[in-house]
């Protein structure tokens, strides 16, 4: 009992909520200086999704990491128990606290919402192209392995995606639907590929692979930077019987072919994409500059949208400050190139998009709420004071 | 109190650790252009002087001296050679093609109703190609030969893709051949 209650009186102490917040204080200052060198998704991963920032030292034989700094998601789920802990152990609700509680409630509800955030968002890009229906976006740094059994009726192909995070060295993903199983025998985040006109001995027998010389880079920290990853893999029969190894990348436009049993099936790594029931068309896009400058001052994509699943037809604007939103998915003008002649849209699916503004106004109204009470007891307590 | 805070604590835990992605995803989509197909480097775009067909071989396969009724040969390891031929008509039918080639290799004939045990379809966008496999029987798995083969008709002539080597060899390349196979065409 004794240990519940040091338990209790730790976790629910104000001491820890200053230090979390202080903590949290720097991490911010940390990654706003961070993201200037290293990007906003590499800096926000490294100082604030991270459970410890880490320092990796090289060693005589190997890299050594050790945790240096508490990261963002240790801080915050520190705060986060510290505020539940506190509020039932600490306050006892009571009309005149209404407020305080209320603000308690916002924070842990801001802390939840963010940690959703980071776990079910997904964010990214929709490259549209004037005149070209398109209905998937891409991930910006994640890959996919795909194998398409092209043209299972006259105009549908089947396609089998595989992400990033399963091309595990010794893998052995092992699809139902077709006759062999896939190994994979070696994931580069980044690579360096030259294409050579002989052969090369790095292991690959089939496909243009067995003439590329590959090396591994260190992977980019730079959000306008793609990482050119590559796989080797190798393909297994029912029998157990290897069909070989193949070397897909994502730096090889195009795909390689792989016949089996008779069936054609296409093999190519690529940006991860998500496949929508919408079909995005740029109509038109708008690119306005400040007088006599290069700097933009607004630009606008006029988009035929048309949803499949309704077959339902409509004209979207979407510009730097008015984003579009369709069922949890919302759609922001992000940037453009090409001379005008492509737009990039950036996608975030996020069911837990309300979270901060429901937390937020329910701050505003528990602050303004405690301050009111608070106001009338005082003014209540003068009145009184004066009456003596 | 507590088992509020448990209970609270629970929930959390098990929203984030029951939520295991699948290894992979199957999608249907409407058909679209994934890039050209990548090829081996310095392929060797030919055709016989009497072929209304063209090719793209690959460059490790040696072109080597032709034999009649041949309209390409290719050395493709140092035991295993690739030719392509054409003769008119039928060319004698499946059956009898498919009966000859298993005595090349030591096995007695099959009955028109195993044909299917032996053949495949593998279509591209110039026709639809007839495979054929056949491995001989030997005690030695090293020493067994294979025979690997596309029929296929254009006009009134019946084709022939014929591979034949050493099993493991013509295991190895049969994606190769596949490829071989797909750049047949005709000039517009």
């Amino acid at each position: 009992m004794s240990m519940i209650n040091s338990f209790l009186r730790f976790f629910s102490s104000l001491k820890l909520t200053v230090i979390c917040l202080s903590l949290l204080f720097l991490l911010v200052i940390m990654t706003t200086f961070s993201q200037r060198y290293y990007g906003i998704h590499y800096s926000v991963s490294y100082f604030m999704t991270s459970w410890f920032i880490t320092f990796t030292a090289k060693g005589f034989l190997n890299e050594n990491t050790f945790p240096l700094f508490p990261g963002g998601m240790l801080v915050s789920t520190l705060l986060f128990i510290n505020l539940l802990v506190a509020h039932f152990v600490r306050f006892k609700f009571q009309l005149r606290k209404l407020g305080i509680w209320l603000t308690h409630f916002s924070i842990i509800l801001l802390i939840v919402g963010s940690a959703l955030t980071h776990y079910l968002a997904v964010e990214s890009l929709l490259y549209l192209r004037k005149g070209q229906p398109i209905n998937y976006s891409e991930h910006s740094r994640l890959t996919e392995l795909v194998i398409v059994q092209p043209s299972i009726d006259k105009n549908s192909d089947l396609i089998f995606s595989i992400q990033e995070k399963s091309l595990t060295p010794a893998a052995e993903i092992l699809i139902k639907e077709l006759p062999f199983s896939i190994k994979v025998l070696r994931f580069y985040k980044n690579s360096d590929l030259r294409l050579l006109t002989t052969k090369v001995k790095n292991g690959i027998t089939q496909g243009i692979g067995s003439f590329i010389d590959i090396q591994e880079k260190r992977s980019l920290h730079r959000d306008d930077l793609r990482d050119s990853s590559s796989v080797e893999i190798e393909l297994i029969d029912q029998n157990g019987n290897s069909l070989g190894t193949w070397l897909l990348s994502i730096d090889l436009d195009g795909y390689q072919r792989v016949v089996i049993n008779g069936t054609p099936y296409f093999l190519l790594l690529r940006p991860l994409r998500f496949y929508t029931p919408y079909m995005f068309t740029l109509k038109q896009f708008i690119h306005e500059k400040y007088l006599g400058s290069t700097i933009p001052k607004n630009y606008e994509s006029h988009i035929d949208f048309y949803d499949t699943k309704r077959q339902e037809n409509r004209d979207i604007r979407l510009s730097m400050n008015r984003p579009f939103r369709y069922e949890n998915v919302t759609y922001f003008q992000a940037s453009f190139g090409e001379d005008d002649e492509l737009s990039i849209i950036q996608v975030v699916k996020n069911r837990a998009w309300r979270i901060p503004y429901i937390s937020c106004f329910l701050l505003a109204i528990g602050l303004c709420l405690q301050f009111i009470i608070s106001l009338f007891m005082f003014l209540r307590r003068k009145r009184r004071q004066s009456r003596a | 109190m507590l088992r509020l805070f448990l209970l609270s604590f629970g929930t959390l835990f098990c929203l984030f650790a029951c939520s295991k992605p699948p290894t992979y995803t199957k999608t249907v989509i409407p058909k679209e252009n994934y890039g050209s197909l990548l090829e081996t480097p310095s392929t060797q775009k030919d055709k016989h002087p009497s072929s209304p067909i063209n090719w793209q071989s690959p460059s490790t396969w040696t072109s080597i001296p032709l034999s009649t009724f041949n309209k390409a040969k290719f050395q493709i390891s140092e035991d295993t050679q690739l030719s392509v031929s054409s003769f008119p008509g039928s060319a004698g039918g499946l059956l009898s093609n498919i009966n000859r080639w298993r005595q090349q290799l030591a096995l007695l004939p099959i009955k028109i109703t195993q044909l299917a045990d032996y053949c495949e379809t593998f279509k591209s966008d110039f026709t639809t190609f007839t495979m054929v496999s056949l491995v001989s029987q030997h005690d030695n798995e090293d020493e067994r030969r294979a025979i690997f083969a596309a029929i296929f008709v254009y006009k009134n002539d019946t084709w022939f893709v014929k591979c034949m080597g050493l099993k493991r060899d013509v295991d190895a390349n049969k994606q190769r051949i596949y490829d071989f196979i797909t750049t047949f065409n005709v000039d517009d």
